[in-house]
């Protein structure tokens, strides 16, 4: 899965540029983001505006991203979702648990 | 068809084999290089036209003599 | 004077006969019932050898210098003692490896070598075109003796047809029906056999005729135009005293010699002349056959020559002791005695001799030039056309029409001179130049290829320069000088007397010195090289042809192997599709084919072999074996050797029984199954005890750190480990090893020129070492090494063939443990989705709810290879509690949570008060579970109470239900407030309520139906979910689900989801009492 990584001082931010969070490519996430937490980086931002579609396993890498930032004192926030990722969110309750932003200037203020 | 059998046959040709090359070439040949006739034909024509059917039969005695595993499977073909 | 019209038809009749007959037993062939799969055709199709050379010629030359032309037929009978033996074997041989000509025979011999191919399909054309040209000559020469036309330039058409073109005469005529007649029996189609049944009957047809028509002359000469043999002999001693040497071998100097020297040209002419090669082993049908021959030819032989002396003789007493055209005395005696009809036979007799013996060689020779010349050429274009067996058939074709219109032209520009008569023999010294190559490949293993071509071009250029330019000299174009005093005055260079040779007749003398040279190189020159690899297993086919059996396995495999339909096609290219099938077809009937419908890996090697053969059969062996390698490389395809228990390596037989025990124990700890470390330990136990080495190690590339990393090692003390790992570069030997995939060794340790390295073994002391890349698939993985820090010089080259074979070894073992972890990682993988999936399908109630006033049906779809849906239902009346969950992850993991929280809800729900509480439990319940697993679970937890036709339910974000009420068009969505489980402890979950009356819907469902895509990436998503209940409202609930799931199945165009699809549908419907 392609992903771009920018670091903004203590913050990763990250950029999803697939259409699709899915079965298939959620695990490389998964893996990706435990990568950057045993770095140190715990303040994370994922920009999920390229993301179409997520599904459960998508949500899974999240929430995994987002209890692993929680328990190093760190955060992991999103921002750019589309409506129907949004919706997704929405369903599960998870944007109570997400601190989710329109864009990544504001996710990074935020922190 | 044994190997012991077709090593003796194989040694059998052979020596017709050079019997035939030596009857059939000089110096042998020599013995009847005359100019004699038997019953009108010259000797060495009579010779010739002897000696090439007589081995022509030796073949054919030899051929029908080849005991092998093969032609009982393949029974003479005449 | 016989008129033209009679001669040209009755020859275009007789023709006609000959082609009805090759029709005839080509269509007998194609049914299954040959007629020339007979041991008497066979015998006369031998007869091809008495050509019109034999027919007239021996009368000629019985008439001009005596007996020695019985020579030529005694030769061929002492052969036949031989055949049993020595033919059998070329025909078994011939079989086995689908020889085509003979050419192709002494290129298979050695090795399949083109150029060798090439080299003897050059001499035999050239050997041949001049006696093509003499049959055409004959029956030109004949016609018009017959018609009583002049002799040359001259035609039957010019009598009828006068402004015909002046070229055009009777040999161009018969040149043209000639070739016509082979093309249509010898390259109609491309055989993948090389039988030609039709022209084989022709021929035998032919040889009939020719012995009626010549018993018949001689009879009628011997018996009536003389008194008997008595009567012509006496005549004739008492008419020509002075020519009494006719009848005697005129023992002076020399003739001993010119009879032996033509007994053996014969010898060898009947079994080494294209035509004769051809007719003995190409067509025999059955090996067999042979027994007949034997006798029967040489019987054949015998009664063609018994009225040749009275014939000559007669002529001689007839023509009043004239001989200048005694070549013709089988035609010009019946002629001069008034027998027209007698005449006409004869001559159709000559003509069978002559036309017989150019369609035979014409086709040969075009297989020859096809397969050997052109086919080449052709590959080397690298045609990209699929199908080119129609080019090949016509390459033949052109090649049949261009060896007949040679020997035409060889006609018309030395016909007509004396050149002409020692034809025959010219040729037949031409085909004695194959016999070294031929015999010697036949029995001796040690001869190659690059002997034979030495003798083989050394006794051609001899032969031409003893026999062709003295019959230019002949003929005029080169100056007399060059016979009596040598080319530029070099005397001891005369053609006829080389080197001051000078007391052998003409033929001796070339027979000695071709043979001299010939034999000469080619026994020097094949002791003194080495054979190639693939000319020694030729060599222990073709010697050991009766012993020699295919080995029992196949050690090789051929790596990115084609496939069977590959192979095929490949096939097709060469020899059509239609052959191709039928041999594919004959191949795979008597083998296995695995399951899959291909053949397995150790029957491809097999089948590139037939594959190899097949193409040889039609297009020569040397020119399949350029196909099937450029075909192979072209892909990337290689063979490569396969080491199993028993260690089929190609050490040389010196090898020591203690080097052998070391690759057999190797290949025993490769094929032992062991892990990767312990066979590479064993390996290196091996060759640390048994050859005494100080260090020896094995060096695997890691990728990741681009470095040789040691990986095992014997007797390397701990401070060489700490710096054992090598960079992969060419300064030190390890890493050139690695980089150049070649061995490299040092048997005297200063003579090394890597200054790292030299300093790595300076300092360990090491005497000398040797380092072998470890490879797989051709590509190197690593290095494997030994050092001695005793010996120099103990690297023999035997010693690194053992060392490379173990470094191989390592490579196999490798490979296998790679497979192996990859089968398991794979097989462990699969078997785990197994477990998942029978996890999750137990969860399942195994059957519905029976309630009354409520319809419920409910499916869950696992997907093939993900999901981790679930729903059940608690009966406990009034109450009907329905959930519906999706947990996150697809593995065992995931089941294993399903299946707790369903243990937890099925013991728990009872006692809980409502839906709000039972989520609320279990989120607490599960949290830690989930949370360890990184899963989470979507859950609505409904209850329906029939008493109070009422639902109440909670929310852990899943999908929401739908409920579409009687009459209504419009669904409501249930949604509560709350969280997926797993995500935090504590949650406050909402309930809420709502009445569920008669003829209300409620859906409930996952997102594996609304997610549930087509090929443009759509969703079925809600909308189509919503018309499809809309649409099937008033059906049950189990049609509601099974419509709405085929609506999905064909929206996403196939069968199979790519999640699990659950959905739930209740009914409230008073009539339903169960």
């Amino acid at each position: 899965m392609i992903v771009s990584m920018e670091e903004h001082g203590k913050i990763v931010a990250l950029t999803i540029q697939e259409e699709r969070l899915d079965a298939h490519n959620s695990n490389e996430l998964k893996v990706q983001l435990l990568n950057l937490f045993e770095e140190g980086k715990v303040n994370i931002i994922i920009d999920l505006s390229p993301v179409r579609f997520i599904d459960s396993s998508g949500l899974g890498a999240l929430v995994s991203g987002f209890k692993n930032a929680s328990s190093r004192d760190g955060g992991l926030k999103l921002c750019g979702l589309q409506t129907q990722v949004k919706s997704m969110f929405e369903l599960t309750r998870l944007h109570r648990v997400f601190e989710i932003f329109p864009a990544t200037e504001e996710a990074l203020a935020s922190f | 068809m044994s190997n012991e059998s077709t090593t003796q046959q194989r040694q059998i040709w052979l020596i017709f084999f050079f019997l035939g090359i030596v009857m059939l070439n000089f110096p042998f040949l020599q013995i009847f290089n005359r100019v004699e006739t038997i019953f009108g034909i010259p000797i060495l024509v009579l010779y010739l036209l002897c000696g090439w059917p007589l081995s022509i039969v030796i073949i054919f005695i030899f051929t029908k003599t080849i005991q092998c595993e093969d032609c009982d499977k393949h029974p003479p073909e005449d | 004077m016989i008129a033209l019209q009679q001669i040209s038809i009755t020859t275009i009749v007789y023709l006609t006969t000959i082609v009805a007959v090759a029709y005839y037993a080509t269509r007998r062939r194609e049914q299954g019932r040959s007629i020339v799969a007979n041991p008497h055709v066979y015998s006369l199709t031998l007869a091809v050898y008495c050509s019109s050379w034999t027919y007239y010629g021996s009368v000629g030359r019985a008439a001009t210098s005596g007996l020695d032309f019985l020579t030529i037929y005694l030769g061929p009978t002492l052969v036949c003692f031989s055949w049993w033996f020595f033919l059998r074997k070329i025909i078994l041989i011939s079989k086995k490896e689908n020889i085509v000509s003979i050419a192709d025979f002494i290129s298979s011999r050695y090795g399949k070598s083109n150029y060798l191919g090439m080299i003897v399909t050059l001499f035999a054309v050239l050997g041949i075109v001049p006696y093509i040209a003499l049959q055409l000559k004959a029956i030109a020469y004949t016609f018009n003796l017959l018609g009583e036309l002049p002799e040359v330039s001259s035609s039957p058409l010019h009598e009828l047809i006068p402004q015909i073109p002046h070229f055009i005469d009777t040999a161009f005529i018969v040149a043209i029906f000639l070739s016509l007649f082979c093309i249509l029996f010898g390259a109609m189609r491309l055989d993948s056999t090389e039988r030609h049944e039709g022209l084989m009957a022709a021929i035998a047809l032919e040889s009939i005729v020719k012995l009626i028509a010549f018993l018949a002359v001689g009879i009628f000469v011997t018996y009536g135009m003389f008194n008997g043999f008595t009567d012509i002999f006496g005549q004739f001693t008492n008419l020509y005293p002075e020519k009494e040497h006719l009848l005697l071998i005129p023992s002076e100097c020399g003739s001993g010699a010119r009879w032996f020297t033509m007994t053996f040209m014969s010898m060898m002419a009947i079994m080494f002349l294209p035509r004769q090669f051809h007719a003995m082993v190409i067509e025999n049908s059955d090996h067999h056959h042979i027994r007949t021959a034997m006798w029967a030819f040489p019987a054949y032989m015998f009664l063609l020559n018994l009225f040749v002396l009275p014939i000559a003789l007669g002529g001689i007493i007839t023509f009043n002791g004239d001989t200048s055209l005694a070549d013709y005395f089988v035609l010009s005696m019946p002629l001069a005695s008034g027998q027209q009809s007698l005449a006409i036979l004869v001559f159709i007799g000559g003509f069978s001799a002559a036309a017989g013996m150019v369609m035979l060689e014409s086709v040969a020779s075009s297989t020859m030039i096809l397969n050997n010349l052109a086919m080449p050429i052709i590959l080397r274009c690298n045609l990209k056309k699929s199908d080119i067996s129609s080019l090949l058939l016509n390459i033949k074709r052109i090649a049949i029409v261009s060896v007949i219109f040679l020997g035409y032209f060889y006609y018309r520009t030395l016909g007509t001179s004396e050149a002409l008569i020692n034809i025959g023999l010219i040729s037949f010294m031409a085909a004695t130049q194959f016999a070294p190559a031929l015999l010697g490949g036949l029995y001796w293993e040690r001869a190659n290829h690059r002997g034979t071509a030495i003798g083989l071009i050394m006794g051609f250029f001899v032969w031409i320069y003893t026999l062709i330019i003295p019959t230019f000299v002949d003929a005029g174009w080169l100056p007399l000088s060059v016979i009596l005093e040598g080319p530029f005055g070099l005397e001891w260079l005369r053609p006829t007397a080389l080197f001051y040779l000078n007391s052998l007749d003409m033929w001796s003398h070339s027979l000695f010195w071709t043979l001299f040279f010939n034999v000469g190189s080619f026994l020097a020159f094949s002791i003194a090289t080495t054979p190639t690899s693939s000319e020694v297993s030729q060599a222990q086919r073709f010697v050991q042809v009766a012993t020699w059996k295919e080995p029992q396995h196949q050690h090789t495999r051929i790596s990115k192997a084609p496939t069977l339909m590959e192979f095929v096609n490949l096939m097709s290219k060469f020899i059509g599709e239609k052959q191709a099938n039928t041999a594919i077809a004959s191949y795979l009937g008597d083998r296995e084919i695995d399951e899959k419908g291909s053949l397995s890996e150790h029957e491809i090697p097999n089948l590139k072999l037939f594959t190899e053969k097949t193409l040889a059969a039609s297009v020569g062996a040397a020119a399949a074996r350029i196909i099937i390698e450029n075909y192979l490389s072209a892909r990337g395809s290689k063979m490569e050797d396969v080491f199993n228990i028993f260690g089929t390596v190609s050490l040389s037989r010196k090898a020591s029984r203690e080097q052998l025990s070391v690759l057999y124990e190797a290949a025993h700890a490769v094929s032992s199954g062991a892990d990767l470390g312990s066979i590479f330990e064993s390996i290196l136990d091996l060759l640390y005890h048994q050859f005494r080495f100080d260090l020896c190690a094995i060096r695997i590339y890691n990728e990741e750190t681009n470095i040789l990393e040691l990986r095992n090692f014997r007797g390397i003390d701990t401070e060489f480990l700490s710096h054992a790992n090598r960079e992969i570069n060419e300064e030190t030997c390890i890493g050139t090893t690695y980089v150049l995939n070649k061995v490299i060794l040092a048997n005297d340790s200063d003579c090394i020129d890597k200054p790292l390295s030299m300093e790595i073994i300076r300092r360990e002391g090491i005497k000398s070492f040797a380092h072998a890349p470890i490879t797989v698939e051709g590509q190197p993985i690593g290095v494997l090494s030994s050092y001695s820090r005793y010996a120099k010089g103990i690297y023999t080259d035997e010693f690194i063939e053992l060392y490379k074979n173990l470094a191989a070894q390592i490579g196999i073992a490798w490979r296998n443990a790679n497979q192996t972890a990859q089968l398991i990682k794979a097989s462990e993988h699969e078997k785990e989705l197994r477990i998942a999936e029978s996890i999750q399908l137990g969860l399942l109630p195994d059957k519905m709810p029976q309630l009354p006033g409520v319809d419920i049906a409910a499916i869950c779809v696992p997907a093939k290879q993900v999901g981790g849906d679930y729903y059940d239902f608690i009966v406990q009346p009034p109450n009907l509690d329905i959930v519906i969950a999706d947990v996150s992850g697809h593995n065992i993991g995931a089941a294993l949570l399903m299946a707790e929280a369903r243990t937890f809800i099925q013991a728990r729900a009872q006692q809980l008060p409502s839906s709000q509480a039972i989520l609320d439990v279990l989120n607490r319940f599960m949290h830690d579970d989930l949370t360890k697993a990184e899963l989470f679970i979507t859950m609505f937890y409904l209850q329906y109470n029939s008493d109070k036709q009422q639902i109440s339910y909670a929310n852990a974000g899943h999908n929401h239900p739908l409920i579409l009420r009687k009459g209504s068009k419009t669904f409501e969505e249930l949604d509560t407030e709350g969280l997926i489980l797993g995500i935090i402890n504590d949650v406050t979950f909402e309930q809420r309520h709502c009445p569920l009356n008669t003829g209300d819907l409620l859906m409930l469902y996952t997102d594996g139906i609304i997610e549930a895509e087509n090929n443009l990436e759509e969703m079925f998503g809600m909308e189509q979910l919503k018309s499809a209940i809309l649409e099937n409202a008033d059906l049950s609930a189990q049609e509601i689900i099974d419509n709405t799931m085929s609506l999905a199945r064909m929206f996403q165009g196939r069968r199979h989801f790519n999640d699990d699809v659950t959905i739930v549908v209740l009914k409230i419907d008073n009539t339903i009492n169960p």
